[in-house]
């Protein structure tokens, strides 16, 4: 399910990821900003904050570290595909962080540029750890179309508990994708985790 | 949205047929951007599948609710290395993707949201994409075109040594000086010639009597005397016609080509020059080009009239406008020959309907091949089942072998049964050369060869190969080293002989034992990779390997040719498999062998069960649209075509005094048939050729949609018949 914030005219989002379902095992995270075309936009995405174990982050396409842990993401000069890599060698319990965006909406015959975030396996860096609800398939957690204020923002539902994303809009109250029952909670342990990631695997 | 684009409304075909809409509104029509809204989310990468990935959103901005099936359609996608990779169809080259809106449909000011496009951009570059949608399923309507002509090989430099001179000796005789005609003395010598034939007064009768007859019963029967050896008649029904539609300058146009074949040149020039006066629409009978036919047929009088060289602009002119018109590409190589220009190329070009190089699935339908039901091979876990196994293999290779001389047998029954039927009811031309062009193909593919194969089973088949010789060197190596090891065992043997020690007491000899079971013990690995891999690559190769093959036998009605090439593809099919079985086996034989010599106890205590492949046969022609079509057009001609086998015939008393009248025709003939609806489109999408000569049938042709019905169809009013007469020298041999 895509739950939109709501609210009109933001262009800065707070996040907060609990992941306890992730704790103490490793993931990478993924933002990847792609240029759907005239005009020009930009993202700023904040340091993260966690109790995890971090290591070197790396990236492709037009990007630039700003300050501690903070990157500047653009599609100027026609870059189109811009990615960011973050692995944790283990997760904490939560991750929060923010992002900022211009919010120029796309000109004739351009698709809106597109802000996204994955949670994907260490082993390769491309396999999802979750299903979500992404109607493109692509098992992204949130995706904001820029140019379309705060309705652009959808944040997908997934198939895991123990893991929730909440966003905030400054001065706005915030709104979370709901979590699975206790007894889903208790059903569905880090062992199957570990047991879907072998299937999604394999399938691929 | 690029452009504006119409579409047929093929049901209005079906309604015919008993076919009803089902979205009679708007069923296959574009529709308008200001009825549903298409939006596009941003992309996201999918890095599973290395695709960008959009959703389409709809917005009811209309005030009517839209249900049912749907069509979105991208006719351009800019650069075009970007591809869209979840397609539901290509029409006409075009991703379209299909998808349906809610059982409940989408009111006014709805949106229907989740169609997901997946763009394949492997350089990652910016792209962007035109859309256009339509109501109703545009992949349900994929157009089938095939041409039994394409499928014969083309002749080899040494029978176009002797072909060429021939055509010349045919085709470029010296003749009478052009004679500019009037229409109206045209028509005075037409006249002349054909109540020469029938009789005085036939045409003039004819044509009266025919006053009211509709011009699509008239065009029909033009068609069907053309294909029944009876152009007198075809002349007449196509001056009856125009008479009764002055106005349409295509009934002109395929008077000429029958003119032109009745050996009257001058007389096609006069008419052909009305029929430009008359300008307009030269229709498009089954999607060939009228103005490409009549140029065509100007070029087929002006090589009679030995106008070479403009006969040569006229047929450059008819080959530009319709890439599909062989008739004026063989023309076009004689005007070349006639003038003594190397006209090798052109004649080849001319050998096919179709322009350009295809693959064996674009020449023939192979939709109703199918799988081999394979059975995975069972692999030994441990070197003290190797024994077990290996006969296993070897029982599973001989039942395969054994299943090979049973498919060779009922081959050759087959063959033998064919050959008494031949004898009994030779087949026609068109037929022996059809049925020969499969058997041609099945034998190369069956080798298996892959010079017109379907696309992908050549690499496919590399990968097999590369199995056969890394499994064979794998096999050789084990020999050697088995070998250099028999030589220590024997010199350990003898060493503790010497010193008159039992040998399974002896150390030596029990260290070169345990060194043998070592190595089997390494040797475990390779062998399950290697054959491993032969084995996926076999199965990766075999199923489309046999689809195509089987596939290209149901191209066959006869039930005897059927059968051959079905038992034929069997057993080339099994003799492949059993040498992946033999290879495999014989790994596992050898390295028995040396675990058991190596003193290792054997384990019987599971025999893996012999499983042998199960194979289907699809029926004979029999689900094959593509080359098959029955039934009847206004009433007065009706025609089958199925696979290799055509038949046309003719209501005869619709042709009145003409009705036993023949004449001989100075070239060779086609008529292209199809219907024209009231929109736009329809003619391109269904029809059917026939081409031949005043002896047998030549080529034959469908052009169908998957949507038009199974089973018999009849057309009639209120569709109009469409007929395209396109004359051509004389080929050789009758055919090409």
């Amino acid at each position: 399910m895509a739950l939109a914030s709501g609210v009109a005219h933001a262009s800065t989002f707070d996040i907060t990821v609990d992941s306890t379902f992730l704790s103490g095992n490793p993931a990478v995270f993924i933002f990847d900003f792609i240029d759907g075309g005239p005009p020009d936009n930009e993202v700023t995405l904040s340091a993260l904050i966690s109790s995890g174990v971090p290591a070197s982050p790396s990236y492709i396409g037009n990007l630039a570290a700003i300050g501690t842990g903070q990157w500047t993401f653009s599609d100027a000069g026609g870059s189109f595909f811009n990615e960011l890599q973050l692995p944790f060698v283990t997760m904490g319990p939560s991750v929060s962080f923010s992002f900022t965006t211009t919010d120029n909406a796309p000109g004739p015959g351009s698709l809106p540029d597109a802000f996204s975030f994955f949670v994907v396996s260490i082993d390769d860096f491309t396999t999802p750890l979750f299903t979500t609800s992404d109607p493109t398939g692509a098992n992204a957690l949130l995706l904001f179309n820029l140019g379309q204020g705060a309705s652009g923002l959808s944040v997908y539902g997934h198939d895991q508990s123990g893991f929730s994303i909440q966003v905030r809009e400054p001065g706005v109250p915030p709104e979370q994708v709901p979590e699975p029952s206790s007894l889903a909670l208790f059903a569905f342990g880090t062992a199957a985790m570990f047991a879907r990631r072998r299937i999604v695997r394999s399938r691929s | 949205m690029l452009r504006s684009v119409h579409r047929p409304l093929l049901c209005s075909i079906l309604v015919l047929i008993g076919c009803l809409y089902t979205e009679p509104s708007y069923a296959q029509t574009q529709i308008l951007d200001s009825d549903l809204h298409v939006t596009f989310s941003g992309l996201v990468f999918d890095r599973m599948n290395n695709t960008f990935n959009t959703t389409a959103t709809i917005t009811n901005t209309s005030s009517t609710t839209f249900s049912g099936v749907f069509s979105l359609e991208l006719p351009q996608i800019n650069p075009a290395a970007v591809q869209l990779s979840n397609e539901t169809c290509l029409v006409g080259g075009v991703p379209v993707l299909v998808f349906s809106l809610s059982p409940a449909g989408l009111a006014p000011t709805a949106r229907f949201s989740g169609i997901a496009l997946k763009f394949s951009n492997p350089s990652r570059r910016p792209f962007t994409f035109a859309h256009l949608l339509f109501a109703g399923d545009l992949c349900a309507d994929t157009v089938f075109f095939h041409a039994l002509s394409d499928s014969r090989a083309r002749p080899d430099p040494d029978v176009l040594a002797v072909t060429l001179p021939v055509l010349s000796i045919l085709d470029c005789q010296p003749v009478v000086p052009p004679n500019p005609l009037t229409l109206a003395s045209a028509m005075s010598s037409i006249r002349s010639r054909l109540n020469q034939l029938a009789g005085p007064g036939a045409l003039e009768g004819f044509v009266a009597t025919n006053a009211g007859t509709d011009t699509s019963t008239l065009t029909a029967l033009a068609g069907g005397a053309t294909a029944t050896n009876n152009g007198p008649g075809a002349l007449a029904a196509l001056l009856a016609a125009h008479q009764n539609s002055p106005t349409n300058p295509a009934h002109l146009v395929n008077a000429a080509g029958a003119t032109a074949v009745l050996g009257m040149p001058n007389e096609a020039l006069a008419l052909l020059d009305a029929a430009d006066a008359i300008g307009g629409d030269f229709g498009t009978p089954m999607g060939f080009d009228g103005h490409a036919i009549a140029r065509n047929n100007r070029g087929f009088a002006l090589l009679q009239l030995g106008q070479y060289a403009q006969a040569q602009t006229q047929l450059a002119s008819a080959n530009a406008l319709e890439p599909f018109l062989a008739e004026a590409r063989l023309n076009a190589a004689v005007a070349q020959i006639c003038q003594g220009q190397d006209a090798e190329e052109a004649f080849l070009a001319a050998w096919h309907r179709s322009p350009g190089l295809l693959t064996l699935d674009q020449i023939l339908d192979l939709s109703q091949g199918v799988a081999p039901d394979v059975p995975p091979l069972p692999y030994p876990g441990t070197a003290d089942r190797l024994r077990a196994y290996a006969t296993t293999w070897g029982q599973i290779r001989a039942g395969v072998l054994a299943k090979v001389t049973a498919a060779q047998d009922m081959r050759d029954e087959a063959h033998h049964q064919l050959q008494e039927e031949l004898i009994a009811t030779p087949w026609p031309m068109l037929t022996v050369q059809r049925v020969a062009d499969i058997y041609d193909f099945g034998d190369a593919l069956g080798t298996p060869t892959f010079d017109q194969s379907p696309p992908g089973l050549s690499d496919l088949w590399n990968a097999v190969e590369n199995g056969i010789n890394t499994t064979f060197d794998l096999s050789t190596q084990i020999f050697e080293d088995f070998r250099a090891w028999g030589d220590d065992r024997s010199a350990a043997a003898a060493t503790c002989l010497a010193q008159q020690t039992p040998v399974d007491e002896c150390e030596a000899y029990l260290e070169v034992l345990a060194q043998g079971r070592a190595q089997v013990h390494e040797y475990m690995s390779p062998f399950l990779f290697q054959v491993g891999t032969y084995d996926r690559a076999f199965r990766a190769f075999a199923d489309p390997w046999y689809r195509a093959l089987t596939g290209l036998a149901a191209n066959l009605s006869d039930p005897h040719a059927h059968q051959e090439r079905q038992s034929q593809a069997e057993a080339d099919f099994l003799l492949r498999y059993s040498g992946l079985v033999n290879q495999g086996g014989v790994i596992m034989g050898q390295l028995a062998t040396w675990w058991e010599l190596a003193q290792a106890r054997d384990d019987l205590s599971f025999t893996p069960p012999a499983t042998l492949p199960g194979l289907q046969s699809p029926n004979a022609c029999s689900g094959l649209k593509a080359v098959t079509f029955s039934g009847t057009l206004f009433d007065v001609i009706s025609v089958d075509i199925e696979c290799e086998k055509v038949t046309i015939d003719i209501a005869e008393p619709g042709l009145g005094p003409f009705v036993h009248v023949t004449a001989a025709r100075s070239g060779d003939w086609t008529a292209f048939m199809g219907v024209k609806g009231s929109l736009p489109g329809v003619s391109e999408r269904f029809g059917f050729y026939i081409r031949g000569n005043d002896d047998s049938f030549t080529d034959a042709g469908i052009k169908m949609t998957q949507s038009i019905g199974a089973g018999p169809l009849k057309i009639n009013s209120p569709f109009e018949m469409e007929l395209g007469i396109a004359a051509a020298m004389k080929c050789p041999f009758g055919f090409c």
